[in-house]
């Protein structure tokens, strides 16, 4: 039992980052990311004897978090615009196409990361670490929603461009 | 430069995008063939952001809540804990030692701090802390996420606990945020922590001791033949029982008793006076900071479950 958690656990963190990306795509809501992960893993962890160990880990997860997305969707896709299945079914597909660079970009981020200072790196770290909202973080430091928005939008234009020039680089 | 389609993205995936806009978004993932990646790819951005600006602050939030003496006087902010959820989460699954016999992704400096933190953590030898010399002792029936006794001054190690471990006896024991826990006893009275717990056993003869600092906890005891009361002590309120089934909720704003079976005793301070209110099924006694404590018909929904379910 311990070895097959072992087992299980060496394949899960590995593919978990991809699970919680597709989450958010799919839903949109950071919040809730925590909450159906916790349901996927509980998911993955009871069909893991069914797991079929010549097929990518990764992909089997996503289709199992797929499930979990669905489920959600039906739960409220009467009083709320979701996204829909076939989009969803889309995002699921890309996700595991996309891991492999986003995981290369992870790394880089973080090098990017270091050039982010002032109130652009307080608001990041607000959002990211605190979890804080747009108008709370305006709040917080003394200034517009807008203003924040803006911060918000330009460093992660700015990270991007710099994850892309360093993959260039490389 | 205004890129109206990134701009629509970010704002879904801040959850700031009204139905309008999510409709918008949907046609432009059905008809521009580049926005299901560029959706997946900010989705990755934002992952690895929180990971990444969090993961320092796990260490710091677990260092924060073992200095914690009340509820109210060192607590953390709430929105940390959604980013230590977060990361909690995405280290542990079900248990820290297995996070830490294996491995996570590429190491960053905050991760790697983090997985030095628990690697350290879990070097201290696994429960029972202390063992009490009685029949009936609690034990760790099931844990989701992480349950932990914290470190103590004087150099005790703070460490995972888990399922099947005796409870250790005047320690404090947390539930991390997307956590639970339950204890039973043998004779089948059970005590359920909530996530984001955190609470102290201490047994007696004649009682079965929690203190509860902050979160829910559950108590059910439905045994005619087990009269040992049990005893929730909170800040605000001490709860009594002997056969019944409770919730107890403390957080910064109130605390609130909720019975679900008979009936229990609370025993509240007001203006130097203890006074006992009986909170019979179907209400709830609530206190706040300042006020009196007050009786009230309803049902708060701490979570209770009625016996069979």
């Amino acid at each position: 039992m311990a070895e097959q958690r072992q087992e299980f656990m060496a394949q899960f963190v590995r593919a978990e980052r991809s699970i919680r990306a597709l989450l958010l795509a799919a839903t949109g809501d950071m919040n809730l990311v925590d909450d159906l992960m916790q349901n996927a893993a509980v998911a993955l962890w009871k069909k893991w004897p069914e797991y079929n160990p010549d097929r990518p880990f990764r992909a089997w997860a996503l289709g199992v978090a797929r499930i979990e997305v669905l489920r959600w969707r039906r739960s409220v896709a009467r009083n709320r615009i979701v996204l829909d299945v076939q989009m969803i079914d889309q995002l699921v597909d890309a996700a595991d196409q996309a891991a492999e660079e986003a995981d290369q970009r992870l790394g880089l981020l973080t090098q990017c990361l270091d050039h982010v200072q002032g109130d652009a790196r307080e608001v990041l770290n607000l959002k990211y670490t605190d979890g804080m909202r747009a108008r709370q973080i305006a709040e917080k430091i003394g200034k517009g929603v807008g203003a924040v928005e803006m911060i918000l939008t330009r460093t992660r234009r700015a990270l991007r461009e710099c994850i892309k020039r360093k993959l260039a680089e490389a | 430069m205004n890129d109206p389609k990134a701009n629509l993205i970010a704002k879904y995936l801040d959850g700031d995008a009204d139905a309008d806009e999510v409709k918008r978004l949907e046609q432009k993932l059905a008809n521009e063939p580049d926005a299901v990646e560029e959706l997946l790819a900010d989705a990755y951005m934002e992952v690895h952001l929180r990971e990444t600006l969090s993961g320092a602050a796990l260490g710091e939030s677990i260092a924060q809540i073992s200095q914690q003496s009340s509820p109210v006087a060192g607590r953390i902010r709430p929105q940390r804990w959604v980013a230590a959820a977060m990361l909690l989460a995405t280290i542990s699954g079900w248990a820290v030692a297995l996070y830490v016999s294996n491995k996570l992704g590429e190491a960053n400096n905050s991760i790697e701090n983090l997985r030095n933190r628990v690697t350290e953590l879990e070097k201290t030898p696994t429960p029972p802390l202390v063992t009490i010399a009685k029949d009936d002792v609690p034990e760790i029936h099931s844990t989701r996420g992480w349950l932990m006794a914290l470190p103590q001054n004087g150099g005790v190690e703070g460490q995972t606990l888990l399922t099947g471990a005796t409870a250790p006896m005047d320690r404090r024991l947390w539930t991390c945020p997307w956590g639970a826990a339950e204890f039973r006893y043998d004779s089948g009275a059970s005590i359920s922590i909530e996530r984001n717990t955190t609470v102290k056993f201490n047994e007696t003869d004649e009682l079965r001791q929690l203190t509860l600092e902050r979160g829910i906890v559950h108590v059910t005891n439905l045994s005619d033949e087990d009269k040992r009361t049990t005893e929730i002590k909170c800040a605000l309120a001490t709860v009594r029982m002997v056969n019944a089934q409770v919730a107890v909720q403390v957080n910064p704003q109130w605390t609130a008793i909720e019975t679900a079976v008979k009936q229990v005793d609370v025993l509240v301070e007001e203006d130097g006076v203890t006074r006992t209110f009986t909170v019979g099924r179907g209400y709830y006694l609530i206190i706040k900071p300042g006020e009196k404590a007050k009786v009230v018909k309803g049902m708060l929904k701490l979570g209770l479950e009625p016996p069979g379910k």
